[in-house]
């Protein structure tokens, strides 16, 4: 194995892999990572008791912080394929892997809906 | 992962006693008479009806199939009858319904659509005039005999005296007063924040 | 019967500290609602599940004496085989006889 391809290293995800998917776990960790930093200068950014400078300096540390450490980077994707659209949250699969898997009976309690 | 797909298939449906007719025992009961605690298994769960009427904790038991939920329910009221603890309940919770909608071709075609439902039962068991100590009892032992597929939660209720001079242990900082809105959040951010804060890059502003 | 606004703050300051709440008269700005959020992340970095979940190779390694199959692993080598054999396989690798490789020339 050569050098890995993000600035810091992380373990790969147990389900399907592509680049995609390796990127997004990536990501995922380092907002993980750094989701209490970034809320507590969020924190002290919009308190308005706090002196303006004070607030002004944690604007500038926020904005200097890498993208992957910001939640809006993070995407759900399918855990089977890797797609990226129209990835139903609840069972973190794609439309089409969820309908194959329920037809099979693999997703507990889940039925042809009939109503 | 298909390991585990096998896992859920092998699905159990257990049958309630209560439904059987006691009178049709498998042997027969005159001959040979069977204690009183077996023959109480053809029947409804006994209850102990609270007398004071002091909520403890309470059960929600959450199943996709009703079947295993009311057999299990009828279970923990058993084995709470038989430690001494007023319960009451079953009390059907209501049933959610969770939708989804989805295109049933991999490409296009999205005219043609699928449905897919999930209905999701719960019971509520509420708990009364006992001591935590017989709840965890309750609690381990009906986790230890649990069914798959029929998920335990259990609220417990603890009342407690107001102390209003107490807790004046916010975080400290020296010359802002940001003590009192910290104050009741003993998170990890507020911790970070006060650290922030204490840093040579922000106490030079906060002079 | 009127009630003073004195009181009446008064009587939420208090309600306030029973209650563990922040008391903000004056709705300043306190940021107080980033305080609030729940932590998001240990269900973002969980998403893709646990990342040290035993995988094949592992397994062979484990129970060396066992003889696990890879079920998807077999049938992409057998799909492999059949492929070669209707001549759709992957070319062979061109050998050339100066020993030294394209890169080396391309250098030049």
């Amino acid at each position: 194995m050569g050098g890995f391809r993000f600035p810091i290293k992380t373990k790969l995800p147990s389900t399907y892999l592509n680049a995609r998917v390796i990127r997004d776990n990536f990501k995922r960790q380092q907002v993980a990572d750094n989701e209490v930093t970034v809320k507590a200068l969020k924190f002290i950014a919009r308190n308005t008791t706090l002196p303006p400078r004070s607030r002004m300096e944690a604007q500038l540390q926020l904005s200097v912080m890498p993208n992957y450490t910001r939640m809006t980077q993070i995407k759900n994707r399918c855990i089977e394929t890797g797609h990226s659209r129209s990835v139903l949250s609840d069972f973190r699969l794609c439309r089409s892997q969820f309908r194959e898997l329920a037809r099979k009976g693999d997703l507990p309690g889940v039925k042809k809906g009939v109503w | 992962m298909n390991m585990f797909r096998q896992a859920v298939r092998s699905f159990v449906r257990y049958q309630s006693t209560t439904s059987l007719n006691p009178k049709i025992l498998p042997f027969n009961a005159k001959e040979t008479p069977i204690p009183k605690c077996v023959e109480a298994v053809y029947h409804a769960p006994l209850k102990i009806e609270p007398t004071h009427r002091d909520l403890i904790a309470d059960i929600q038991l959450r199943s996709y199939d009703n079947e295993n939920l009311d057999f299990f329910s009828s279970f923990v009221l058993r084995a709470g009858y038989y430690l001494g603890i007023p319960m009451k309940g079953p009390k059907p919770l209501p049933t959610k319904r969770k939708r989804w909608t989805v295109i049933r071709a991999p490409f296009v075609m999205a005219k043609s659509k699928e449905n897919f439902e999930r209905h999701t039962h719960a019971r509520l068991i509420r708990l009364y005039d006992c001591n935590t100590e017989l709840v965890e009892t309750l609690l381990s032992y009906i986790s230890k005999h649990g069914i798959s597929g029929v998920g335990i939660k259990c609220n417990l209720y603890q009342r407690e005296p107001i102390d209003l001079d107490s807790k004046k242990d916010g975080p400290e900082l020296e010359n802002i007063d940001i003590s009192s809105q910290l104050q009741g959040l003993d998170d990890v951010v507020g911790a970070k924040v006060v650290e922030l804060l204490n840093n040579p890059e922000f106490k030079k502003h906060l002079q | 019967m009127s009630v003073p606004k004195s009181r009446l703050l008064k009587l939420a300051e208090i309600s306030a500290k029973v209650f563990d709440q922040n008391f903000n008269p004056t709705n300043a700005r306190t940021g107080s609602k980033i305080l609030a959020q729940r932590l998001k992340g240990p269900a973002i970095a969980n998403y893709y599940g646990n990342p040290d979940f035993i995988r094949f190779k592992q397994l062979k390694k484990l129970y060396p004496g066992m003889n696990f199959v890879d079920e998807e692993e077999q049938y992409r080598l057998t799909m492999l085989e059949l492929r070669k054999r209707r001549g759709k396989g992957a070319p062979t690798k061109k050998r050339e006889a100066s020993g030294d490789g394209k890169k080396t020339k391309k250098r030049k």
